[in-house]
């Protein structure tokens, strides 16, 4: 142990890898974790009365066709679902594209989300200045359009946007709204960046299409959204003419399903940036390798001595395992310091203002019991290499 | 047979080098009395390190037998060996084998590690040791600040310090000059009169082999003589280093 005291630098070279490995897995998992985080109080704040009809995939002639990619859902499926299920409170069909927004001098590509009227009331989301667009809107295809607050900053700053013009795919838009911020720190699905127009406007005007990518629907309370999508499903089996046994083209999910499927690939995510920062925690093992080695070869001498007075295999083991697992574990508390400590800071930089990090205690035994088994796996071979010298050899070693 | 503390019966050892095998110990038949001062003397390549090897247990003769204490320690296992080395052997070397930057009282302690004594006992024994051999005073001194016959010194004190019945010796002068060496020899023969420890030397020097009662000539590993004839330390007692 005071071997390591003597060589500080050396020490301290050896144990930087260490440091840098587990302060990455821990500023990496905080970023998926904080990711998770925003998508659950997305949803959350959704409401859970909501449920989604998306068109499904269906096989033609063998041809599997990916979710999503259908066309078969149309703006009438909304209407039908409306009227005729009665734990249906409201929809709202929905088709969205991006599109290049420009005001004055000022431009921004963002997504243009397609409603219908009753959009804001489905999805609890309130308009701050304005108002939304309503049925007559919708039916002339207005050219009309409600802005999310982060467009809203975007191209007006100060400027009062209701009554202005501006131009969307060289298209004029007249401004009567702007919704609710939402507040939210995520830069990967930021919902304040989007503008809201009439689903007809958007199909017709901006896409040039006659279907809608999915349905918003709103059930008449929390509890009865199993009742509602049992409805749905039967209503759209009878419109789209499926005969019993087929295979339904459309899905109908509720929030609670979107929820987890986002929360799978945000922890896919997350184990994808844990897993490459635990190959520079592997890296910084092998250096702990490299100077135990060196170390070993260093004091072939003392091994000698040691076990000339009596030292067993087991004993002289011990002793550089010992220094190879203090080498990474403190290696390791510091780069737990480090790490926290950049997971925070990476909140506050300009660079990653949208990036919300959260360091669990989890992540944190994660990486520091990686660091004590890399360092016992790496410092192992090293330490047996010392505890089977020959003691003559040993001895006479110059 | 109790008074012999070593018995030799045709010990053999055969290195293996490459493809060549070399005999480096040729059938050594001997025992050594309790409290013995013994001297081997010998050319280089006459087999007397191979021989002080095996019974230092550092080694296993290819083939014979060895008695120590009565019991047969030829075919130990690597840790058996470890442990008799620890309690009933110690060894002084020619250049010394201190651990470097550390200190004289913690070389001292170094064998009791691996014989599970409390560190307070330890340390309380090794300032004893390094007082037996006259280094009151110096215990906290690091190695590489001591002269070769103080380093010699804590070596022989590391040597004691578990209280064996054997002490080997490895041209223990050999890096001394012959005033220091007469000093370190004083104390050997402090230690054999006074605390009837068995000491064993190996030696080419023929003034140092004289403090020695009884001399066992090697040449070839084979035994090629053997002169029992009082030695300096019975001729000049210990002054008292």
């Amino acid at each position: 142990m005071r071997a390591l005291a003597r060589n500080k630098m050396r020490s301290f070279l050896t144990i930087l890898g260490i440091i840098i490995g587990v302060a990455a897995v821990i500023a990496m998992v905080s970023i998926g974790e904080g990711a998770k985080k925003g998508i659950e109080e997305r949803f959350a704040s959704m409401g859970t009365n909501l449920l989604f009809v998306y068109p499904g995939s269906r096989s033609i002639r063998g041809v599997q066709s990916g979710f999503g990619g259908f066309t078969n859902l149309k703006p009438d499926d909304a209407k039908a679902i409306e009227e005729r299920c009665d734990a249906v409170k409201a929809t709202s069909p929905s088709i969205s594209t991006r599109a290049q927004v420009v005001y004055a001098n000022k431009n921004w590509n963002t997504q243009i989300q397609g409603t219908g009227e009753k959009f804001p009331e489905i999805r609890n989301w309130k308009v701050v200045e304005g108002v939304y667009f309503d049925e007559s809107h919708v039916a002339a295809a207005a050219k009309v359009c409600v802005l999310g607050s982060l467009v809203r900053q975007n191209l007006f700053e100060d400027e009062d946007p209701v009554g202005k013009t501006i131009r969307i795919n060289k298209i004029p838009f007249t401004v009567i709204g702007v919704l609710e911020s939402k507040g939210e720190q995520g830069g990967f699905f930021n919902r304040d960046d989007m503008i809201a127009a009439p689903y007809t406007t958007v199909m017709r005007r901006l896409r040039g299409v006659d279907y809608i990518n999915s349905i918003d629907v709103a059930a008449v309370s929390a509890d009865r959204t199993g009742e509602a999508q049992r409805q749905i499903e039967e209503l759209m089996r009878e419109r789209h003419r499926i005969a019993p046994g087929a295979e339904d083209d459309f899905q109908v999910r509720n929030i609670a399903d979107v929820a987890e499927s986002a929360a799978e690939s945000t922890k896919i995510m997350t184990i994808l940036l844990g897993s490459i920062a635990g190959i520079s925690l592997i890296v910084g093992g092998i250096g702990i390798m490299n100077i135990m080695l060196v170390s070993v070869t260093e004091r072939i001498r003392e091994i000698g001595v040691r076990l000339a007075v009596g030292a067993r295999e087991r004993d002289i083991l011990l002793q550089f395992l010992i220094e190879a697992v203090v080498l990474s574990v403190t290696g390791g508390v510091i780069g737990i310091i480090v790490g926290v400590g950049a997971s925070r800071l990476m909140k506050y930089i300009s660079l990653f203002a949208n990036i919300n990090t959260i360091v669990t205690p989890e992540s944190i035994m994660l990486a520091f019991f990686f660091a004590a088994s890399v360092g016992i796996f790496f410092g192992y071979y090293p330490a047996r290499k010392a505890s089977k010298l020959d003691p003559i050899e040993a001895l006479r070693y110059e | 047979m109790s008074d012999k503390i070593i018995r030799l019966e045709n010990i053999v050892r055969i290195y293996q080098i490459g493809e060549s095998q070399v005999q480096a110990l040729r059938g050594i038949t001997y025992s050594v009395n309790y409290s013995e001062f013994l001297a081997i003397m010998g050319p280089s390549g006459s087999g007397k390190s191979t021989l002080m090897s095996i019974l230092g247990l550092l080694d296993r003769p290819t083939s014979g037998q060895y008695f120590l204490e009565g019991m047969d320690v030829s075919r130990l296992s690597r840790d058996e060996m470890a442990a008799i080395r620890n309690r009933k052997i110690g060894f002084v070397f020619q250049n010394f084998n201190l651990l470097s930057r550390t200190t004289a009282l913690e070389n001292v302690e170094l064998p009791m590690i691996y014989s599970h004594i409390s560190s307070r006992e330890a340390r309380e024994k090794a300032m004893k040791a390094l007082a037996s051999v006259g280094l009151k005073g110096w215990e906290h001194h690091r190695t590489n600040q001591l002269s070769g016959g103080q380093m010699q010194r804590v070596a022989i004190a590391r040597a004691l310090v578990n209280d064996p019945t054997l002490i080997l010796a490895d041209e223990p002068t050999g890096n001394l000059d012959s005033r220091t060496g007469a000093e370190i020899m004083d104390i050997f023969c402090r230690l054999n009169q006074e605390r009837n420890i068995t000491l064993i030397m190996v030696t080419h020097d023929p003034v140092i082999a004289s403090y020695a009662k009884r001399r066992l000539y090697l040449k070839d590993g084979q035994i090629v003589g053997e002169e029992v004839a009082p030695g300096a330390c019975d001729r000049a007692p210990a002054s008292g280093g």
